[in-house]
């Protein structure tokens, strides 16, 4: 860039100054998008201009005096400051980055204030403030492994529930004791709130409310509120969908909150294990389905089971040919989008050129509550070109032999029909050349394809509605067709033996290298499409093609102890 | 005091110290991403706020400013998620290569930085006054161009003319750096 002005076009200049000096209108940041994307060039010098914008801005924003800049400095040092001979600033107006400034000092003060305050013997510090209110009919009988949210109330075993402040357990199960006829299971993730009155404010996550006798308490969720008579109602919030089951005895669901609230109806009853099923939000009258028993836990298990996604997950971590590992396990998102085993981390991608609209749902429930799973958005309108899902930072390389394992659960997108495709694992180079290596089409069916313009390679299996499935395919790549064979296992009703539903199939076309999309695949010409509907967990990619007899041995950890 | 409490004095001590260090280049790495001055001292704040709720996940002796900047990025990407309800922002593609080039190029950010400092000086004093006040806190190119009784387009290219004489004159300075 010897000649600035030379070399970059007097367009692309005018928009990037003109971003210096005000907001873009939707036309200009298009246009920039486009010249940017074109050129390295273009945006190297887009970077370095709004560097020098940048810098100028820092040390305006945090220099304290003012000295007269008339004559130039001979110092040298630091960027001096003209005396405003107008443009002064109004009194009252700080500087949003020396606000920063003083924030991040605030921050760093609070800090050492928190540590210095920790010195003072406890019998100097100021009182403590008055608890929160307790409802003392509610307390935490029992827990396994609960993890609960930085921030969130974390009652003790035996200790009342405090009113009125977020409970958010993020894994593990609790049970809380509503005197001694009542009681709620709650697993986690979930959040929820108990509130005056004998309210429970359920936010999201998973409950079954277990009852004796009336109960004297009810759950509010996604606009409407649940009174249990007697017998066992499960609630589950996720994602703006709600679901209640009625699994023994009645439960009565009445409308609140709002005039637009979407039951007709100020009062339904849900007997003889029925469930009903909404979108918040939705005009949409319920849905009516049969009730789920399966889906909601009655009782906390004495333990966290031996066997488990944890325990598959171990010794997934210390297979020798793993090469990459998506857990989406931790505390941050960007711990969960994290390769645990290489360096082919993971971010979001927001489809519709990136003004796509949904979020990721990085605490989806998973197989069991040993682990949290991952549920891309998919929008049911256009649901093959909409959601927000994950790929791989940079570029992913297949192996001319490699296994992908991971555990997937599938649901039927409301727009559903035969050229419906959802990915679970996927890459894509070009119109033909595809990798997508794990997809439900059409009506649930289960395939692959590498080959854009040969037919889709069918499983002969189709996806059953709210089952996990342990998955694994393994490829090995010629010259222009690739040997597949495929494992699943269905691990609902305590299935644990690997069923082959593609045994050596020579199939067209190899591996196509690009990003790696998981939730998500690529269209022909690369834009983001093809979100999964439904949760993804423990992805894993090895560097060879695993035996069945191997394979077992995950499924096994995972299962065998039930 | 306790073992454990030496241990956070000694993390909040460290991490104050960290912190200091890069807010500058938190601040000019976001704004790479968002192209907006405002937009980018928000998600400096949130990342901030991020970066001392994780700090458990830092590993002294990494790079700081690094880790930093790579929260940031997530940042940038939540901040452009909400914005994009209201207004058109960058594709995440291009978000994603300008995060990886913008990487590159904060190598030269502290060089090109030393060599402001002398270009400023060697500009002329009515483009020297310009360009510092337009970057005043609170100062518009509006603001600047109603104040000297100009327009606000003649404002926003004289403002331009000097960005690029700045931008060649710290590119002339490196090479001759280089070259010596």
């Amino acid at each position: 860039m010897s000649r600035p002005d030379d070399i970059i076009p007097r367009e692309l200049q005018d928009l990037v100054a003109a971003a210096c000096d005000g907001p873009l209108s939707d036309r200009e940041t298009e246009r920039l998008e486009e010249l940017l994307a074109d050129s390295a060039e273009a945006r190297r010098f887009y970077l370095l201009y709004l560097h020098l914008h940048g810098e100028l801005h820092w040390h305006q924003a945090m220099a304290d005096e003012t000295p007269d800049l008339a004559a130039p400095s001979a110092e040298g040092h630091g960027l001096r400051i003209p005396t405003p001979t107008f443009a002064r600033p109004k009194p009252d107006r700080i500087s949003r980055l020396r606000l920063i400034g003083f924030c991040a000092s605030a921050l760093v003060a609070v800090i050492l204030l928190v540590l210095a305050y920790r010195a003072i013997p406890e019998r100097q510090r100021p009182p403590s403030p008055a608890p929160p209110e307790l409802l003392a009919s509610a307390t935490l009988a029992d827990a396994v492994q609960p993890r609960w949210a930085a921030g969130s109330a974390a009652p003790a075993i035996g200790q009342p529930i405090p009113l009125d402040r977020p409970l958010v357990l993020e894994r593990g199960a609790v049970e809380i004791a509503h005197g001694r006829n009542a009681r709620l299971l709650v697993e986690g993730p979930s959040t929820f709130r108990y509130l005056p009155g004998g309210r429970i404010d359920f936010e999201s996550g998973r409950a079954t409310f277990i009852a004796d006798e009336p109960p004297d308490s009810l759950i509010e969720v996604g606009g409407a509120t649940i009174e249990l008579t007697r017998g066992k109602v499960g609630v589950s919030a996720n994602g703006g969908r709600v679901e209640v089951h009625a699994l023994e005895g009645e439960a009565v669901i009445r409308r609140v909150r709002s005039e637009s609230d979407r039951f007709q109806e100020t009062e339904m009853k849900l007997t003889g294990r029925t469930a009903i099923a909404w979108a918040t939000g939705s005009a949409d009258p319920p849905q009516t389905m049969p009730a789920d028993p399966a889906g909601f836990a009655t009782a906390l298990p004495d333990r966290l089971p031996s066997h488990s996604v944890a325990m598959m997950r171990e010794i997934v971590a210390n297979h020798p040919r793993l090469i990459h590992q998506y857990t989406f396990e931790g505390t941050s998102r960007l711990e969960k989008c994290q390769d645990k085993r290489g360096s082919l981390h993971l971010t979001e991608a927001v489809m519709v050129g990136g003004r796509g609209r949904g979020s990721l749902d990085y605490t989806a429930r998973g197989f069991d509550l040993t682990t949290e799973a991952i549920r891309p958005h998919r929008e049911p309108v256009d649901g093959n070109e909409n959601g927000t899902a994950l790929q791989s930072e940079v570029v992913f390389r297949p192996l001319e032999a490699m296994t992908i394992e991971l555990l997937l659960r599938y649901e039927t997108p409301e727009d559903a029909n035969d050229e419906t495709v959802a990915l679970a694992v996927a890459t894509r180079d070009g119109e033909r050349a595809c990798g997508f290596f794990v997809a439900a089409v059409g009506e649930n069916h289960l395939s692959l394809l590498l080959d854009g313009q040969a037919d889709w390679v069918e499983t002969n299996t189709t996806l059953a509605a709210q089952h996990w499935y342990y998955l694994a395919v393994t490829l090995k790549a010629g010259e222009e067709k690739t040997t597949v064979n495929a494992y699943l296992v269905d691990l609902a009703g305590g299935n644990r033996e690997l069923q082959q539903v593609l045994d050596n199939r020579e199939v067209p076309g190899v591996p196509a290298t690009s990003r790696l999309g998981i939730g998500k695949g690529f269209d022909y010409a690369g834009a983001h499409a093809y979100p999964w509907s439904g949760e993804l967990d423990e992805v894993a990619v090895y560097d060879a093609v695993l035996g069945a007899a191997e394979l077992q041995t995950h499924v096994d950890a995972l299962r065998a102890g039930e | 005091m306790s073992g454990s409490e030496r241990d956070s004095d000694q993390k909040g001590e460290l991490f104050a110290r960290l912190l200091g260090r890069c807010q500058r280049k938190v601040f000019l790495y976001a704004l790479g991403l968002i192209h907006n001055a405002a937009d980018a001292e928000e998600v400096l704040q949130e990342t901030n706020i991020v970066l001392w709720r994780k700090f458990d996940e830092y590993e002294p002796g990494t790079s700081f400013e690094s880790w930093a900047c790579r929260v940031a990025y997530f940042e940038v990407l939540k901040y452009r998620e909400k914005t994009a309800r209201e207004r058109r922002v960058f594709s995440l593609e291009l978000v994603e290569t300008l995060a990886a080039e913008a990487e590159k190029v904060a190598d030269e950010f502290d060089d090109r930085r030393d060599a402001l400092q002398g270009c400023l000086t060697k500009l002329r004093d009515v483009d020297r006054k310009l360009v510092l006040n337009r970057y005043r806190p609170g100062a518009t190119t509006r603001g600047l161009a109603e104040a000297a009784g100009r327009s606000v387009q003649g404002t926003r290219k004289s403002l331009h003319r000097v960005r690029m004489t700045l931008l060649e004159c710290i590119q002339r300075t490196l090479t001759a750096e280089a070259r010596r």
